[in-house]
Parts: C-alpha cells; sequence; structure tokens
C-alpha cells in the first residue's frame, strides 16, 4: 500500500505565480524563494516544463509536505510523446538557419528531462529523477517505478508527473491512432513551447505527511493486459490515465479499481489507516 | 539486492562486441572509425555490422542496439525464449531518440507524412521495439533522462526484479551519432576540436561517439533456475540530483557525491570496498572537476579512477550501459586501461586518475552525469565460481 498525499493539475494556460507563490509560502519557506527569483528559474522554458512546475506546486501544497522532506523526495515525470514542441524549436533553427546555427538555450531546454530537473531546482529537491517516454504505458510505468522506490526504501516521497503537449506531432499521431493518417491542421503552430500543455501530478509516500492523508492504494500488474502495443496504440486522450487515477482518488467510496494500461489500482479512503 | 548479469552485448568505438572490447581500450590513438560531425567536430562511430543495417528504415539507434541485443541474447542463453511473461525491458536514450527525428520533423513541416515515415518514429522508441521484437509481456520503459539513461536503465531493471515485477530484464542503452545532439553539444560550445583528454589539464571538451550496451539482468532464482553464473552482479544503484542547473553540474561534485554514497549504502559497502571507479569523464571542464572532487572526498587517493571515453566518445544515453559493460570486462580481466591521453594533473583536482594496471577488485563504481544536475552511480561486483556454467 502506498498513499497519495497531495494531487495537482493543470493546463498551461493563465499565470502559474498565484500557485506557486501559495506553494512558496505555506510548504517552501526553508527554501527562501520568492516570485521574482521563480521568474529568472523558469525564464526560457516552454509550456511542457511550467504546467510541470505548476502541476508539482500544487501537490506539494496539497500535502503540506515540508522542506525537510521534499529534499529527499524523488521525481518521476512520464510522457507519451515528450516535449515536442520545445524540441521543434531547436530543430527548426537548424533547419531554417543552418546545422551551426542551434541556439544553446533552446538545446538546453529540449533536454527530455528539463521538466524534471525544473521541478527539482524549483523546489530545491535533491532525490532521484527519472523521466521516461512510452506512448500509452507511460503513466503505468512511472506508478509502478513510484512503487518499487517508495518498497524499497529508494525514497520516502515521489512526486509523480505525466505531462503532454499539444503539438502537429500528437495532432497527427491522434488521426493515425484511429486509423487514418492526416495532416496537421494550419491552426496548428510549428514549434511553439507556449503552444497547450497539460501536467497532473501525485505525491506519492509510505507514510502520512502532516497536514494530509487523502488516500491509500495498491497496485497489482497484470502480464495478460500489457500485451506488447500495437504501432497505432497511441493517444486517444493523452491524459486519459492520470484523470482516471485522479478521478477515482478523488471520489474514493467508489470503491471500484482503476485498470490503466495493464495495471489495477485499488483505493480505499485514508480513514481505515 | 544484487541482481545477476547473465548476459552482455556491446557495441561501441572501442569494438564491434564484448570480446574486442578490452583491445579496443588499449592506447591513446584514436579509435579505429572517426570522422566530423556536420559542424565540423570529431566523432566516434561504432561499427555497426552490415548484418544489423537497416539503410535508414530504422533508426540507427535501434540498428546498434539490436546489434548488442542479440549478442546479450546469445551471451545469456536466450535465444529462444520459452516464457516471456516475466521478461521486461528497460533502455535509456537521449538526443538520438525518435524525439529528435529531423527527418521526421521535416516532414511534418513540409506536409509529407506517410504511412512510412510514422512507421518509422514508432520503431524509434527503443524499449517498445524490444518488447515487439521479442514478444515480451513484462513492462518496456524508455529512460530519457540525458546522459545518464543508460546507468537509470540498469538502475530501473534492478528494482522492477527485487519487486518480483520480473524474472529478467533487458536493460541498456542505444544512441547514435545525430545532427541534433551534434548540433546542440557544439552550440554549447562543450566539443574539443581535438582527441579528448578526459582530466587532463589541458582537457577542452568531448567527442562524441555512438554506440549500444545491454545487460541480461536476472534474479538469482532465474539465474539458478537456467543454471546461468557468470560471477557478475549488479551490487548498487542509486540517484541523487544537483538542483542547480539545467546543463551544468554541481561545480563540487556534491550531486555525483550523493548517488556514489547511496549506492554504497544500497550495496551494504564502505568506501574501501570499491577496487576502481570508471569515471563519466567526459574531457569537459565541468564535468571532470566535478567527479574529481567527489572522488577525493568520498575515495582520496585510495581508489584508482579513469575515464574510458577516449576511445568511446561520449555516447550519450547508451553511455552509462556500455560503461557499466566495460567494468564488468575489467572487473573479469582484473585489470583497469587507465585515462585515454591523460598527461598533466589539472591543479584543481586533488588526484590523478589512474595508469593501465593491473588490480584486485571485487567491487567496482561506474558514474555517470547527465543534463539537469542527473547523477547516478552504479556499482558491480565479480564473484568468480569455479563451478559456474559460464566463466
Amino acid at each position: 500500500m502506498i498513499l497519495i498525499n497531495g494531487l495537482g493539475f493543470c493546463s498551461s494556460s493563465g499565470s502559474m505565480m498565484q500557485e506557486l507563490t501559495a506553494a512558496t509560502e505555506v510548504n517552501l519557506a526553508v527554501n527562501n524563494l520568492t516570485e521574482d527569483r521563480l521568474k529568472k528559474q523558469l525564464r526560457g522554458c516552454g509550456a511542457f516544463v511550467t504546467a510541470g512546475v505548476r502541476a508539482a506546486s500544487q501537490a506539494l501544497h496539497d500535502s503540506g509536505i515540508s522542506g525537510e522532506r521534499l529534499a529527499t523526495t524523488g521525481i518521476i515525470v512520464a510522457s507519451r510523446l515528450g516535449d515536442q514542441n520545445t524540441t521543434s524549436e531547436f530543430i527548426d533553427d537548424l533547419i531554417d538557419y543552418g546545422i551551426d546555427q542551434g541556439s544553446p538555450l533552446k538545446f538546453a531546454n529540449s533536454s527530455h528531462n528539463a521538466a524534471a530537473s525544473y521541478i527539482a531546482k524549483v523546489f530545491n529537491i535533491y532525490g532521484p529523477a527519472i523521466t521516461s517516454v512510452n506512448f500509452e504505458a507511460s503513466f503505468a510505468n512511472g506508478l509502478i517505478l513510484a512503487k518499487c522506490w517508495l518498497e524499497q526504501g529508494t525514497c520516502d516521497n515521489v512526486l509523480l508527473l505525466q505531462i503532454e503537449s499539444c503539438s502537429p506531432l500528437s495532432e497527427v499521431l491522434v488521426n493515425y491512432g484511429k486509423g487514418c493518417i492526416t495532416l496537421p491542421s494550419e491552426t496548428t503552430a510549428f514549434a511553439d513551447s507556449k503552444a497547450q500543455c497539460m501536467a497532473a501530478c501525485f505525491l506519492l509516500g509510505n507514510q502520512t505527511l502532516s497536514t494530509s492523508n487523502r488516500v491509500q492504494i495498491s497496485i497489482s500488474r497484470s502480464a495478460e493486459q500489457c500485451a506488447a502495443p500495437a504501432e497505432t496504440a497511441v493517444i486517444e486522450t493523452t491524459m486519459a490515465d492520470p484523470v482516471r487515477l485522479m478521478s477515482a482518488v478523488l471520489n474514493p467510496l467508489n470503491e471500484q479499481p482503476v485498470t490503466i494500461s495493464g495495471i489495477t489500482i485499488r483505493i480505499a479512503t485514508a480513514d481505515i489507516l | 539486492m544484487s541482481v545477476c548479469i547473465t548476459g552482455m552485448g556491446c557495441l561501441s568505438p572501442a569494438g564491434i562486441n564484448c570480446a574486442v572490447t578490452w583491445n579496443g581500450l588499449q592506447g591513446d590513438d584514436a579509435p579505429e572509425l572517426t570522422g566530423l560531425s556536420e559542424t565540423g567536430q570529431i566523432v566516434f562511430m561504432a561499427p555497426l555490422s552490415p548484418a544489423y543495417d537497416s539503410n535508414g528504415r530504422l533508426h540507427r539507434s535501434v540498428d546498434l542496439l539490436t546489434q548488442a541485443l542479440d549478442e546479450a541474447l546469445a551471451d545469456a542463453d536466450l535465444n529462444v525464449i520459452s516464457d516471456s511473461s516475466r521478461i521486461g525491458v528497460c533502455i535509456g536514450t537521449t538526443s538520438a531518440s525518435f524525439l529528435n527525428d529531423m527527418d521526421f520533423h521535416r516532414k511534418l513541416r513540409e506536409h509529407l507524412v506517410d504511412e512510412k515515415s510514422l512507421k518509422r518514429f514508432f520503431s524509434g522508441n527503443p524499449a517498445e521495439y524490444v518488447k515487439k521484437r521479442l514478444a515480451l509481456g513484462g513492462p518496456a520503459m524508455t529512460v530519457i533522462n540525458a546522459c545518464a539513461s543508460g546507468a537509470d536503465a540498469i538502475g530501473i531493471a534492478m528494482s522492477w526484479l527485487n519487486a518480483g515485477i520480473c524474472d529478467i530484464v533487458i536493460a541498456g542503452g542505444a544512441d547514435e551519432i545525430h545532427s541534433v545532439s551534434g548540433a546542440g553539444f557544439y552550440s554549447l560550445g562543450v566539443t574539443s576540436q581535438h582527441l579528448c583528454r578526459p582530466f587532463d589539464r589541458d582537457r577542452d571538451g568531448l567527442n562524441l561517439g555512438e554506440g549500444a550496451a545491454v545487460l541480461v539482468l536476472e534474479t538469482t532464482e532465474s539465474a539458478v533456475r537456467r543454471k546461468r553464473d557468470s560471477g557478475l552482479y549488479v551490487a548498487g544503484y542509486a540517484a541523487a540530483g544537483d538542483a542547480r542547473h539545467i546543463t551544468q553540474p554541481d561545480p563540487d561534485g556534491c550531486g555525483i557525491e550523493r548517488a556514489i554514497r547511496n549506492a554504497l549504502n544500497c550495496a551494504g559497502l564502505k568506501t574501501e570496498d570499491i577496487g576502481f571507479i570508471n569515471a563519466h569523464g567526459t574531457g569537459t571542464i565541468h564535468n571532470d572537476l566535478a567527479e574529481g572532487h567527489a572522488f577525493a572526498r568520498i575515495f582520496a587517493d585510495k581508489s584508482p579512477y579513469f575515464s574510458t571515453k577516449g576511445k568511446t566518445g561520449h555516447t550519450l544515453g547508451a553511455a552509462g550501459a556500455i560503461e557499466a559493460v566495460i567494468t564488468a570486462i575489467m572487473l573479469r580481466k582484473q585489470q583497469i586501461p587507465g585515462s585515454c591521453r591523460y598527461q598533466h594533473q589539472d591543479p584543481d583536482i586533488p588526484f590523478r586518475p589512474a595508469a593501465a594496471m593491473k588490480i584486485t577488485a571485487e567491487y567496482a563504481l561506474s558514474t555517470s552525469l547527465a543534463f539537469g544536475g542527473c547523477n547516478s552511480a552504479l556499482i558491480l561486483k565479480y564473484e568468480p565460481n569455479p563451478g559456474g556454467t559460464k566463466l
């Protein structure tokens, strides 16, 4: 059994500072963060990273975790397709201006583990951080790894996120998953790192935190349900898995197990602990 | 808890397979296959066998991975998999993965995407590719943790095995010489115009390389059941973050120090148990300084350290896996090759890297540092069993 001690979800529109500041004041005073410092730390980041930081801040705020505990927290970022928009911005420069004209800032931010890195940097987290990309199995993989870390004592708390962006690629792949090949619409911007992104975050732990103790979950994996994916099995609803789990967590009396990508999650209210 | 290494495959600029890799690590010469990137930087190529060259049908990283995979499966006597339901796969890769598929991106821009290019795109996720190729029923995870990806893939495999999720995990890393990573490292100004000199006072950057390595990792119960005993084990793993900078490591090496100390704790070892350290040692100013400081604080001058990147180049997401295999080869040989092209001591690094020498070591450490402040440490063990089926 592991505990879900905090939840966060956001779409990348709007200002992130309100949430970040709230998290800072409530939980992270030990890190001496200020709004101005946050702005500096996240300059140059695209919507993918920003959405991840926002979702993480909400989950941390929700949990009431202390700065001391947070320092050794693990971070797992799962994504079906990664940050295509930021990557594309760097590649676009190479195509448009020449192979020797890449921007070092864009390249640094196109590193596929950038979201986890910025979350670690903003919240002073020094635990292990893993980023993975595996189409439809991404979130389930992240959940399994978080369970391993908690049960094996790798860390006492894990921030598990799934982050997805809207991109020309995601548009093509959604349609390919439906069995047809379509080109991106003209309204879909190429290489726009500010394009809409979504992020969901769960703060998982092996013990109750001071101000929050939402639910406990047990996870089992079925090999039969995890047959090798078809190459077209990609994204129908990109955030379906974390949203399904989050909905179940918010309605724990439902008592129906949640099945996502071959793993079954049973949820119980914290009251029965 | 330790997990058994029952098979290894390795393809890098230092050699076409595990058997020849040791010879490829000797001396200060450039590796056999060198060339220039599109930005004019020296790069080291891996000798991909023509039998594995898909001629562009698949990503080159996948071709490299397949060659290393087949070698590892043969070494582990897993050519025929009778029960794949409890076999997982975890592969690290980085900027040369399908996420940076420049041709695909160009086609997207030009509205020329077709089924062929989509199939190629999907085949570029290395863990999913292996899972599909071998029809595995266990979990499949592609790790994109920049240059620590290969080491982290091995660490995740260890977690799955110890959690009882799998009996066997195919773990490793793969990366190719790629336009995007080449242009990116060039833009950062961290590539050398010369052959790299890790830990040397006059080092001026890295040489990119390519390759793949695969380790077949197994629980003790599974290895005993299959009568496989190489005497090699992954004894410990840990990762820790710098939380400092998106590309540069903590100059004091605090992150890699935490990772090493946690890996020692994971393995139940003391610092003096580590017989040698196969360092990340890219040849950049910052990486080598960070590692040099961390090694000095933890080991003083008691454990010889060196880098093999003068012979392999920096193979990015494959590096951690390639260096794990190389570390295992050295443990078996009880020899280390020394740090390629090292001449002058950096006054800011307290202790010199090792020269080539014979050693007596049961445990060895392999370190990986990556963009985003990711640091990983793997500890390998060699305990030869004269009664084992394969030594």
